[in-house]
């Protein structure tokens, strides 16, 4: 929600009460300020190395100091999918909750989202001129996403579902989203 | 070289005539806003018909749906609630506050509401501003003064513009006896225009009697909600219009109850006003397969499995009783006369072999269409090891009790607690596509109870009067005569000797018991899931949204 002296879009949820004992999940009546979701850092950095005819370009990117809600894992991938034949997450597998216990929002599912992508690794080699037409060869192999370093449980932390309601925007929520592919691509430059 | 100087001759006059060419000052003009005119070109020589279908269609949204003025008037009520069953139907509480009377200015169901009818009241405003012909602009009216009604009853004011109005300037606002008194004045206006021949899909005379005399009868319940009063002249309005109406000849009860709302219920012999939907068609479908879907269990259509329902609607045990029945009927069987009709629990249209649902109340064991025990879905134990299904263990038995404060936690009993009511009988052709049937809004079941309540409520002669007709609408029903009536027992709302109990078994999930509980004074007594209550829910609150935009609109008392 949006208002003063609280970040914009910060999260008003309910406190997560832990389980009672059958397994039902408590959620305390009174929604409060649960946190920011907005990144309060953007840090990366970005090298390129070169040794004799390869080179090396890194490309790293990330964000710290944010909360993000887990929707999928509240309401998509929560316990009572079982009696619904769906899949569900292993972290709720691995709790002690019961497949009875209520859906509900709740800080439960508020995780940080501080990460540190490596977005793009391109190792790249010349062969300088080879043959008589072709110039300035040169083979490389590049990925793109290749791993992501954070807490989050979630596909990818760099997510942004839009879930405004009512007029009222959102920010950092994760709701089903496509998940991110790790894309691993080579070729060859060259000039004729 | 050559080339060079060739170019360099011809290159900047060239520039300088492409330069001088093209620019040209770009005038857009931006179609932000159309006159009245402009759009009356627009739509053409058949334009406000169009506009006047469009506000027809309004019609269906919010009235067909469990979300929309279904929920408000049926889950704050005696007759309906949505139990959360697990990982189902907990949407943060929206439902149970709804039945037990503990929501906020920001529900999302009251929020939608206002809009939806709202749009209704603009569109058909709309229409009065391009030259209708007298049936148009009365059939309009009439639209507008459904919407008004509702927005009354639920909100206890609504917004209002006249059809030339500047859209810049926030509308008026009416409520209470201004309020109620426009609509009435509006209806009686209209009442000579509106086309003799229109069908019961259409406005028709009697569509406007039959609410005109929800607004006589209400007058006093809308201007002082807690302790309605009913002046006799508004009675005896109530009477004549409603004798107009069963004295024309055209309407009577159904041989079954059920005639009303099956698939093919256009020509339904009990439909003053309905909202039209064709089996398989989704243009204007206002979404009746919901009235399904909303109550049954995931499995209870073999086609349809494991989504066969969303599981969610239910009603109390407590309304279940007012039929007054001892037994559950244990074979079905069509010449069956021993109890109420409305009930159901008998083969309809040979439901048995197609389906297994059996329109009526459903309760204990379900069956499938070649009669096997129907299951709630598997699940996997504490340890991981999944259970296959024993035939004669966890199966489908609908049961009367609810938790008391609707949330369910036996793992066991979840998906099966709460008697379910199948009221529209399902269209097997589209079970969850677009229903053919159609909408009943007025009924005249309904007229004949509202004058049997008039006649009642004025006392003397009347009270005999009132016992012959609910007589015999409970002999076309197939439920035994009553002895005596009384309006309501206040200590005891699920007396089954009263008026509005005779009501609650003539018109349960119809969109009409919250009225009906205000006006006889039992909206705010305690009931099964709602141990207490507070007198600002007798009206819904404004949503913020609405009252931002129009100053002119007052949030309602205690929100």
């Amino acid at each position: 929600m949006i208002t003063n002296n609280q970040p914009v879009n910060v999260y008003y949820l309910k406190p997560f009460q832990g389980f009672d004992a059958s397994g039902n999940q408590i959620i305390g009546g009174t929604p409060q300020f649960a946190g920011d979701p907005n990144p309060h850092s953007l840090v990366g950095f970005s090298n390129t190395l070169r040794y004799d005819k390869f080179s090396l370009t890194i490309n790293t990117g990330g964000a710290l100091g944010f909360l993000i809600y887990n929707n999928t894992a509240t309401s998509v991938t929560n316990i009572g999918g079982l009696t619904g034949g769906r899949n569900i997450d292993l972290a709720a597998y691995n709790s002690k909750e019961s497949l009875s216990s209520t859906a509900g929002a709740s800080t439960r599912f508020l995780e940080k989202g501080d990460y540190l992508k490596l977005r793009n690794v391109t190792l790249r080699y010349n062969v300088g001129n080879a043959g008589k037409y072709v110039k300035n060869l040169s083979a490389f192999v590049s990925g793109t996403n290749l791993f992501v370093i954070t807490k989050f449980t979630g596909f990818d932390p760099e997510v942004n579902i839009d879930k405004s309601n009512n007029s009222y925007p959102s920010r950092s929520i994760e709701y089903v989203p496509y998940p991110t592919p790790r894309t691993i691509s080579f070729g060859f430059n060259f000039s004729l | 070289m050559k080339l060079y100087n060739i170019i360099s001759k011809f290159a900047v006059p060239m520039f300088a005539v492409i330069a001088i060419a093209g620019c040209t000052k770009l005038e857009e003009g931006l179609g932000s806003t159309l006159t009245n005119s402009q759009v009356s070109n627009a739509l053409g020589s058949n334009g406000t018909g169009l506009l006047l279908s469009a506000a027809y269609s309004d019609l269906g949204g919010p009235l067909t749906g469990q979300t929309g003025v279904f929920c408000l008037m049926e889950n704050t009520s005696d007759e309906a609630l949505v139990p959360t069953r697990g990982g189902d139907w907990d949407d943060n509480g929206d439902w149970r506050v709804l039945h037990n009377h503990t929501w906020t200015a920001d529900h999302i169901r009251v929020a939608e509401s206002f809009n939806s009818l709202n749009k209704l009241n603009f569109d058909a405003t709309n229409v009065l501003g391009f030259s209708p012909t007298k049936a148009q602009a009365a059939e309009a009216r009439f639209l507008r003064a459904v919407a008004l009604y509702y927005l009354l009853d639920l909100y206890g004011q609504y917004p209002f513009r006249n059809p030339g109005d500047n859209l810049l300037l926030a509308p008026v606002v009416k409520s209470g006896a201004d309020g109620i008194g426009f609509i009435i004045t509006e209806l009686t206006a209209i009442l000579p225009d509106l086309p003799a021949t229109n069908g019961t899909a259409q406005a028709n005379p009697d569509a406007c009697r039959t609410l005109l005399m929800k607004c006589y009868l209400q007058k006093g319940a809308f201007t002082s909600r807690a302790a309605p009063t009913f002046d006799p002249a508004d009675l005896a309005q109530v009477i004549s219009l409603g004798n107009a109406i069963t004295g024309s000849g055209k309407y009577g009860y159904a041989a079954n109850y059920f005639d009303n709302f099956n698939a093919t219920n256009d020509n339904a012999k009990e439909a003053i006003f309905r909202y039209n939907n064709t089996s398989g068609v989704g243009a204007n479908n206002s979404g009746i397969t919901a009235r399904w879907n909303m109550t049954l269990h995931y499995n209870s259509y073999t086609p349809s499995n494991p989504n066969a329902g969303w599981n969610g609607f239910s009603t109390l045990s407590a309304f279940y009783s007012s039929f007054n029945i001892t037994a559950l009927p244990t074979a079905f069987d069509a010449s069956d006369t021993a109890f109420d009709g409305r009930l159901g629990g008998r083969d309809y249209q040979n439901a048995k072999k197609v389906s297994g649902i059996i329109p009526g109340f459903l309760i204990g064991q379900q069956y499938n269409e070649k009669g096997d025990k129907l299951h709630i879905r598997s699940y996997s134990d504490d340890t991981g090891a999944h259970k296959t299904v024993d035939p004669n263990k966890r199966l489908l038995s609908f049961t009367p009790t609810i938790a008391a404060n609707q949330v369910e936690t036996d793992p066991d009993l979840k998906e099966v607690t709460g008697i379910r009511v199948i009221k529209y009988v399902p269209d097997y052709a589209q079970y969850q596509g677009n229903g053919g049937n159609d909408l009943m809004i007025f009924r005249y079941a309904d007229v004949v109870l509202m004058v049997a309540e008039a006649q009642l409520r004025t006392g003397g002669a009347g009270a005999a009067i009132a016992l012959t007709m609910v007589n015999q609408l409970r002999t076309a029903r197939g439920a035994a005569p009553m002895g005596s009536i009384v309006l309501v027992n206040t200590s005891n709302g699920s007396d089954p000797n009263t008026l509005l109990a005779e009501r609650g078994r003539e018109l349960y999930w119809e969109n009409v018991r919250r009225t009906d509980l205000i006006r006889f004074g039992m909206f705010l007594k305690p009931w099964g899931q709602k141990p207490t209550d507070d007198p600002k829910n007798l009206y819904f609150p404004i949503p913020n949204q609405a009252l931002a935009a129009n100053p002119n609109l007052k949030q309602n008392a205690g929100y």
